[in-house]
């Protein structure tokens, strides 16, 4: 029994004093008891979780194996497998993301170098540009873009042929690859601009006394030191760029350029629906996905996330000389011709009353705004809605995520890692698919929630936890237990050392991961496109209905609206809570 | 251990309670819109720009109920409404899509209600059930538009096989037979009047294949499409309010494709439902339909639009909708063959 009890305390770590064991089975019982009283509410976290991520996962698993009539069957598996469209579906998915990850990674590599390192002017502008296609609906850049660059009317091909060049084609595998690739950029950019600031300067110091020059301490020093940061980037923008729905949806579906998402979405919206095919290509996504974050763990897994040094860090500024302003010019013009102008040609096509490609000035009207904003009672209601979902799910994800964050950061419990795995779990599934999988299980649930706002809410909840959980878990690692002990011994009780220790340092984490989740619920389709009920329209999803209908004007209008929101949100929390807003980066 | 005692607030903490404030807002306004009573809900494959405005004025006439909409393609409202009949949790009062087969499978299910409305009287056969479970709300036609800029008058294609004629190539697109309800119809119809082999013929062109026909629309109207199939009212709206370069083509035979209106044996609210039937339905309400989605009206005294050819003049394919019905998968499959999909 004595062996037994010890063993456990040392399995996991906890200081048993001679006092708690007592004597006997009555001992051994109260032990038990207030391990388990400890345990509960982690065992009730893990229940939660369960049910909110494991059993639509699970829901998939039983569609892509089980037939309309109910019995086990492999036949979708065989017919993905042996069927010649899927495989290039297949082949498509892997063959748009792997140039688009490698395109994401140049621009975000190249752009975090020149912004962190080099003496280039304008850098927080710069800083700020880099980001903003991270808080802009892939979606709505597949639109601006198809403005841009449709082969007969978009702007910049009119500027091509005027020097004989093109037409580009943006409905094409390559116009795919450009539009995911500079929307997921930002996410390279963010992991690869804090690896170069949380660098020691040292090195690179002592590479520069040993003769090497710029560019040769990059290639030899820098890159490989912040290899880790930069591959686990490139991981996250392959698992995002696979599971990408609305880009190819709406640059390559109309030339048969068909990825998995979008057969997911068909086969599940055509009648009768092919469930079980969508299924299976839901679940090869999910295993395509998983693979990268494994890797991705595995990389990350010896790295020490304390940050909390007595050294000051001062990096040298490599200077640029005559290519100072040439490349400030180059970024200039990258940035205003990839950000700034398609959110301007949204613009454009909402003043306009029809948009056909040309620009005319003189026909500038508010009109569509009037209509939504005079008579047409089902966006306004779509823009509270928005704020509305958005607000509450950033708040309870939030809630969730400190919850969870303690548990992971300041117990020894034995579920932290199926905590951590099944929080991770929604990472790997794309939207369409997290959409698909919610759907089959609630509609089943004797709950109230099917055909009800509830359904987004769990939607929200699910598909961006892992958002709020890595915001406030990387400050929470940061923090040194020591000031919390501090106040144990001072006879602070657990809520008391929540409320003046852990909650005033987790606050810049609970702030940006508020915005975070904030943010990226106003602008989501994937979830809510599948989720929403009547009376619960958000803005994305009649976004998506105008562009379904045609109606470029109103679709414009509502996109700046939406872009508008996110810009009101961002400048506030900035303003007034001092939110460095930049997605999550361990 | 005690908190220090507050100090008076600062600008920032004034500011952001007044943050605070705004944010709680839309929560505590979305709150006290929450106690609609008679809400109706209506699950339809109109589109949202057409469905929301007709839900406004059914909203607006004073008809003591709130009308809320659902739009969707036909195939994927249908399969939410199963989905909802099956688990016993149906939401929809009123089901309305451009698909025939989905109201004959539904009323062999038991699942419509059989509402002896008077307005049934002003339907001609064919277009209302004679058991009273659905009613043609509208008729769309499949036609097919060119953009006059690309596609001069003189080389304009008159019928359908002059529109799948080779030299088309890459410049034409249509609408996906698997999720739109409008385009199986239109295939369906077609291959009854000319026979897979045409079918076969177009899709060597390798038309471009959007999910509906507004996408599709739009690029036609900016002219990266020269031509592409259309529904009519589609083609009228770009003519009628936005002045687009499209000239609609109402070739050799056309396609109908009826958007019956049925109310749910288990509908939550079966009086509003009633209510806002009667109302689609009866002159007014099909007047504003029509004029508000520039479709076809199959009720007597409902004049027809003025710059669209009467319906009755037209060469429509006719169809068996139990056929259909039962087709309707195959059709799907061989039409993801035909046209590599």
């Amino acid at each position: 029994m004595s062996s037994c009890r010890s063993s456990t305390s040392e399995m996991r770590g906890i200081p048993v004093t001679r006092a708690e064991y007592g004597t006997g089975t009555q001992a051994m019982a109260r032990r038990l008891g207030r391990v388990g009283r400890r345990e509960a509410p982690v065992l009730a976290t893990v229940i939660i979780l369960f049910g909110l991520v494991v059993v639509p996962v699970l829901a998939m698993v039983c569609n892509s194996v089980t037939t309309p009539q109910g019995g086990l069957s492999g036949r979708y598996w065989a017919e993905v497998l042996g069927t010649a469209r899927y495989l290039r579906a297949i082949g498509h998915t892997l063959l748009l993301a792997i140039p688009a990850t490698a395109l994401a990674g140049v621009i975000g590599l190249g752009q975090a170098w020149l912004i962190v390192r080099s003496d280039l002017p304008g850098k927080r502008f710069l800083h700020m540009a880099s980001i903003v296609p991270f808080f802009l609906s892939p979606f709505l850049g597949a639109v601006a873009w198809g403005m841009l660059l449709s082969p007969h009317v978009g702007l910049f091909n009119r500027l091509f042929m005027l020097v004989g060049i093109g037409p580009v084609d943006i409905y094409s595998s390559l116009g795919i690859i450009w539009v995911t690739g500079l929307y997921y950029a930002p996410y390279v950019y963010l992991f690869v601009q804090s690896a170069l600031h949380n660098l020691d300067p040292s090195v690179e110091e002592a590479a520069a006394i040993s003769g090497l020059c710029p560019m040769g301490t990059f290639w030899r020093i820098t890159l490989p030191l912040i290899s880790p940061a930069l591959i686990s980037a490139l991981l996250l923008t392959l698992v995002a760029a696979t599971g990408q729905f609305a880009v190819p949806a709406l640059l390559g579906a109309p030339v048969r350029i068909r990825t998995m998402t979008t057969y997911i979405y068909d086969l599940s919206n055509m009648f009768p629906p092919r469930f079980g095919l969508a299924a299976v290509l839901s679940l090869l996504l999910v295993v395509i996905a998983a693979a990268g974050l494994v890797v991705q763990k595995i990389l990350l897994g010896g790295r020490s996330f304390v940050t909390v040094s007595a050294r000051a860090r001062k990096h040298t500024v490599v200077p640029l000389g005559r290519l100072r302003l040439p490349l400030f010019g180059v970024l200039m013009v990258f940035v205003l011709a990839t950000t700034v102008l398609p959110i301007v040609m949204l613009f454009y096509a909402s003043l306009v009353p029809h948009y056909d490609g040309s620009l005319a000035f003189h026909l500038l009207t508010f009109a569509h705004y009037r209509e939504i904003f005079l008579s047409n009672h089902l966006v306004e209601s779509a823009v509270w809605n928005s704020l509305w979902f958005a607000g509450i799910s950033a708040t309870v994800s939030l809630l969730l995520a400190v919850w969870i964050s303690l548990i992971m950061n300041r117990t020894r419990s034995p579920l932290r890692g199926l905590i951590d795995f099944m929080v991770t779990i929604p990472a790997a599934i794309p939207g369409v698919t997290l959409g698909v999988a919610l759907l089959w299980t609630w509609i089943d649930v004797p709950l109230p929630v099917y055909g009800t706002g509830w359904l987004l809410f769990i939607g929200y909840i699910v598909g961006f936890m892992p958002f709020a959980v890595r915001a406030v878990s990387s400050v929470h690692r940061q923090i040194d237990v020591v000031l919390e002990d501090a106040l144990r011994m001072a006879g602070g009780n657990a809520l008391q050392r929540l409320r003046h220790v852990t909650l005033p340092l987790l606050k810049p984490g609970i702030a940006s991961g508020w915005v975070l989740v904030f943010v990226i619920c106003v602008r989501e389709l994937d979830v809510p496109v599948l989720l929403y009920s009547p009376g619960n329209e958000v803005l994305s999803v009649l976004i998506f209905s105008r562009w379904e209908d045609g109606d470029y004007g109103m679709l414009a209008a509502m996109a700046a609206i939406q872009i508008m929101l996110i810009t009101v949100v961002l400048i506030a929390a900035s303003c007034l809570f001092r939110v460095e807003v930049a997605p999550p980066t361990s | 251990m005690t908190d220090p005692l507050p100090d008076h607030p600062t600008r920032r903490q004034v500011l952001t309670h007044a943050v605070g404030a705004g944010l709680a807002l839309p929560f505590l306004a979305r709150g006290a819109r929450a106690a609609d009573a008679g809400v109706v809900t209506v699950y339809s494959s109109v589109p949202s720009l057409y469905l929301s405005r007709i839900a406004e004025r059914v909203n607006a006439a004073g008809l003591d109920v709130q009308l809320r909409i659902l739009s969707a393609g036909s195939f994927q409202i249908y399969q939410r409404l199963r989905s909802e009949l099956r688990t016993g949790r149906l939401k929809a009062d009123l089901f309305q899509v451009s698909d025939i087969s989905s109201f004959v499978e539904l009323k062999r299910d038991g699942a419509l209600m059989s509402y002896d409305s008077g307005v049934y009287a002003h339907y001609p056969e064919g277009h209302r059930d004679p058991d009273c479970t659905w009613v043609n709300s509208r008729s769309i036609l499949n036609i097919f538009a060119c953009n006059r800029n690309e596609v001069p008058d003189r080389e304009m294609p008159r019928t359908w096989d002059e529109y799948a004629d080779s030299r088309w190539v890459g410049r034409e697109g249509n609408s996906d037979a698997r999720v739109d309800g409008g385009a199986l119809n239109w295939y369906y119809s077609l291959r009854l009047a000319k026979g897979v082999g045409f079918w076969k013929k177009y899709a060597k062109n390798r038309p471009e294949i959007f999910r509906g026909h507004g996408a599709l629309t739009n690029r036609l109207v900016v002219g990266e499409l020269a031509l592409c199939e259309q529904l009519d009212y589609v083609a009228y709206a770009m003519t009628r309010g936005a002045d687009a370069p499209v000239v609609a083509v109402y070739p050799d035979v056309v396609a109908n494709c009826m958007t019956p209106l049925a109310i749910m044996k288990q509908a939550p609210n079966p009086r509003g439902a009633k209510i806002v039937f009667d109302w689609l339905l009866s002159r007014e309400g099909q007047v504003m339909l029509s004029h508000i989605n520039g479709t076809y009206s199959l009720r007597d005294d409902v004049p027809p639009l003025p710059g669209k050819p009467a319906f009755a003049t037209l060469p429509v394919v006719r169809i068996d909708p139990v056929d259909y019905t039962n087709s309707r998968e195959a059709m799907q499959d061989e039409f993801m063959q035909i046209f590599d999909l």
